[in-house]
């Protein structure tokens, strides 16, 4: 069955030298819109990492449209290392990940903490 | 120079070739890597000392880590997947370090505990043994 990535996804090694890998500061990447055939690429698009790409992979998905965008977003959260307490805050756009230092970066909705006098 | 937190690391598991990230990780560890050595001892050893020396071959060990475990997603059954039809499978450990560094390796096989508490939420224990090493940063 086929699943058609949605962002540019890194390539395990078991990706091996496939020619449409895309090299980034050593690490390869799926380049987003790739189409890959694995008998396990229904899991891609149930954790939101790719779309179905065939009739058999939608099937096998089981999805719904908005459960599968539901999905994307939380593989966003993941992927960038959100923590499961800040998930709602990152939802809420409060933040957008975090820095080296593991502080909060802010997002669009960022309310500042203030300390009690 | 970096004191480096470990919020923001990332685990991820090779699914069709993709390195896709673990959602809920509250903990990782690795345990067991080393270089293997030999006892080479001998009679005539001087002095109470015992000597050793190197076989050649390296352990890999063990990449241990825990989630709050969602049995109905898609990530935590892709785990199970492997313990129902086992295959060795890539993973990886990307740190929150300014050049989010990640070590990569080879698990030949998973085994999973699963936990609950009256007083926690639902967990499991993963634990992946490597083939060969983690693909170091050097």
């Amino acid at each position: 069955m086929k699943a058609k990535l949605i962002k540019d996804t890194q390539a395990a090694p078991s990706a091996g030298d496939d020619s449409r890998l895309i090299e980034i500061r050593s690490i390869k990447f799926w380049p987003a819109g790739t189409v890959l055939e694995d008998k396990r690429a229904y899991r891609l698009v149930q954790l939101g990492v790719a779309e179905p790409a065939d009739p058999e992979c939608a099937l096998a998905a089981g999805m719904t449209s908005e459960q599968m965008r539901i999905a994307q977003r939380q593989q966003e959260m993941v992927s960038k290392g959100i923590q499961p307490d800040d998930y709602q805050r990152y939802l809420d756009g409060e933040i957008t990940g975090y820095d080296a230092d593991g502080n909060d970066i802010p997002g669009p909705n960022y309310i500042e903490e203030t300390e009690d006098e | 120079m970096a004191k480096v937190k470990v919020k923001g690391s990332v685990v991820k598991q090779d699914i069709a070739a993709t390195l896709t990230a673990v959602a809920q990780v509250i903990e990782f560890s690795t345990s067991g890597a080393e270089s293997e050595t030999y006892d080479a001892t001998t009679l005539d050893t001087v002095g109470a000392g015992k000597e050793y020396a190197q076989t050649g071959y390296s352990e890999g060990g063990s990449f241990d880590f825990s989630i709050f475990l969602d049995p109905a997603l898609a990530g935590h059954q892709a785990l199970t997947d492997d313990i129902t039809t086992p295959a060795e499978r890539d993973y990886s450990v990307t740190f929150a370090d300014s050049g989010t560094t990640a070590w990569t390796f080879t698990a030949a096989g998973i085994g999973l505990n699963v936990s609950g508490a009256m007083s926690d939420g639902l967990k499991a224990d993963v634990s992946l043994k490597l083939d060969q090493l983690f693909d170091y940063a050097t």
